[in-house]
């Protein structure tokens, strides 16, 4: 067993934080309040090739392992203070990956590059307003034959849909109760006829990110939109959720692990009753536990990045990191805001933004509840 | 036999979790009686290729390849085939 990164993934890793903090953190703050989307940055991003890490090589990417992508991406978002632009680049990297995964040679040669430079945004519209954690009893449809299909029906909470260029949509395309068979996945772009969606949906945080509903309203979409085979798309859901858990979580840590650092930095230097704070116990066992969790996720994460790069089945060490990370990032940014006292409560600490930015992370994706209910299943419970 | 009996045990403890109280029958509809949704064929899969070293891929998701255990099996007598084992 090796535990260390090779020469070039321990450089990538450096050039990645030290380009994150020069180019973009200049306005982080401003844009959370004012809820855009930092597209200059978005650019920056591609510039540095973090849209293209799982784009092979024959499509203008980078062609990196998921071990590769995930070190990177916790670089990205160790570096950069705007959990919103980094999930969105998530995001991205998801939809790569499926197009990637599944895709017709037409549908990769079309969008993979594009995709990867920046020049497209693509967004996975998969929730619906009454199909959220049990979503493969969703209600879009598609009805048709391979000559066309026509696609109704509406999402909710779609991650760069205000922005896409590109969807991938998952409908219904059975009678059946079941998921098996009965659900495909296509591409839409926004151009079609019969789409359109609803204005950017205001958020407790992420607020860069962009989010909306969708509408179909009898999109015509024809075979060649098709991502991977008819009645294929719960498969294609369970594959691309296994890397989404992966990417999420490598961008999780990284901010955890910058939460923990400013912990560190301020209970060194702040005094009261004559010594430095870090001197409690009490603020001292909170940043262990940082650490504890920063570790213990680093192990988990590399470990289904490791599967996944073997070709293997992740879903259990999906649900563990992704609950474990979410979970424990969310507790980091509580517990820096009280070891901040009344300083990390004010926007100007930025930590404020962070926990509000760290609560979605136990929701989507799965929620904690439903990781823990996968974990039981896993465990034959 | 053998294969089977393993393959049905499995079934009936890990996937169906008490929706199978009398015998399982190889031609039961596993979709249909909502044994195999879509976390359980996730653990088949991982089961098949941990027990019987067959590798499933893609084109091997059908809904006809899963539908019962005699699918089941046949899909692994075929992969097994394929494979020179
Ligand atoms: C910031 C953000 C970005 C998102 N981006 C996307 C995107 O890009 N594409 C997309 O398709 N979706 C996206 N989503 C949607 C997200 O995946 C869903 O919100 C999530 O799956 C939960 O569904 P829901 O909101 O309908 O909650 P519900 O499913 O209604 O859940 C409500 C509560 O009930 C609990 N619950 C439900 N069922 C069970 C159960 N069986 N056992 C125990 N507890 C249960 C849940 O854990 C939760 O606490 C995003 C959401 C957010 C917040």
């Amino acid at each position: 067993m090796d535990f260390s990164f090779t020469d070039t993934q321990v450089l990538q890793r450096e050039s990645i934080v030290e380009f994150a903090r020069r180019e973009l953190n200049d306005k982080v703050r401003e844009n959370d309040q004012a809820g855009g989307f930092p597209l200059e940055n978005w650019r920056k991003c591609a510039d540095m090739g973090l849209l293209s890490l799982l784009t092979p090589e024959i499509y203008g990417g980078l062609g990196e392992d998921l071990v590769t992508t995930a070190n990177s991406l916790e670089a990205l978002s160790y570096g950069c203070e705007d959990s919103g632009l980094v999930h969105a680049i998530v995001t991205q990297l998801c939809c790569i990956v499926l197009i990637n995964l599944y895709g017709s040679p037409a549908q990769k040669e079309r969008y993979l590059p594009e995709l990867s430079s920046g020049g497209m945004i693509a967004a996975q519209s998969i929730t619906e307003p009454d199909a959220g954690s049990d979503v493969l009893s969703m209600r879009t449809r598609i009805e048709g034959d391979g000559a066309g299909w026509l696609l109704s029906g509406g999402k909710v909470f779609i991650s760069n849909g205000p922005l896409a260029d590109i969807i991938i949509v998952f409908a219904r395309c059975g009678a059946g109760k079941s998921a098996f068979g009965e659900i495909s996945c296509f591409l839409v772009e926004k151009t079609a006829a019969g789409y359109s969606m609803g204005k950017p949906l205001q958020k407790m945080g992420l607020r860069t990110l962009q989010n909306c509903e969708m509408f179909f309203d009898s999109v015509g979409v024809g075979e060649e939109m098709l991502l991977g085979k008819n009645g294929h798309g719960m498969f294609i859901f369970n594959e691309g959720i296994e890397w989404e858990r992966a990417l999420m979580t490598a961008a999780h840590l990284g901010t955890l692990e910058r939460v923990l650092g400013k912990s560190i930095s301020y209970v060194k230097t702040r005094k009261q009753f004559g010594k430095e704070i870090g001197k409690n116990q009490s603020l001292s066992n909170k940043i262990g536990t940082m650490k504890l969790n920063l570790e213990l996720g680093k192990l988990i994460l590399y470990k289904m990045a490791w599967l996944k790069d073997q070709g293997k089945r992740a879903t259990l060490e999906a649900s563990l990191g992704k609950l474990f990370v979410s979970e424990s990032l969310k507790s980091a940014c509580l517990d820096a805001i009280q070891i901040h006292g009344g300083y990390g409560y004010m926007q100007e600490c930025d930590l404020e933004r962070d926990l509000r930015d760290s609560v979605a992370a136990t929701i989507y994706s799965g929620t904690s509840e439903m990781q823990r209910n996968i974990i039981a299943r896993m465990l034959g419970i | 036999m053998q294969d089977d009996a393993k393959l049905i045990e499995f079934i009936k403890t890990d996937l169906a979790r008490g929706k199978v109280t009398g015998k399982l029958g190889a031609n039961d509809d596993l979709i249909e009686t909502e044994i195999l949704d879509s976390l359980g064929i996730m653990k088949l899969i991982l089961f098949l290729e941990n027990n019987y070293a067959v590798k499933i891929s893609d084109e091997d998701l059908t809904l006809e390849n899963f539908t019962s255990i005699m699918s089941i099996n046949s899909l692994i007598q075929r992969k097994r085939a394929a494979q020179g084992a």
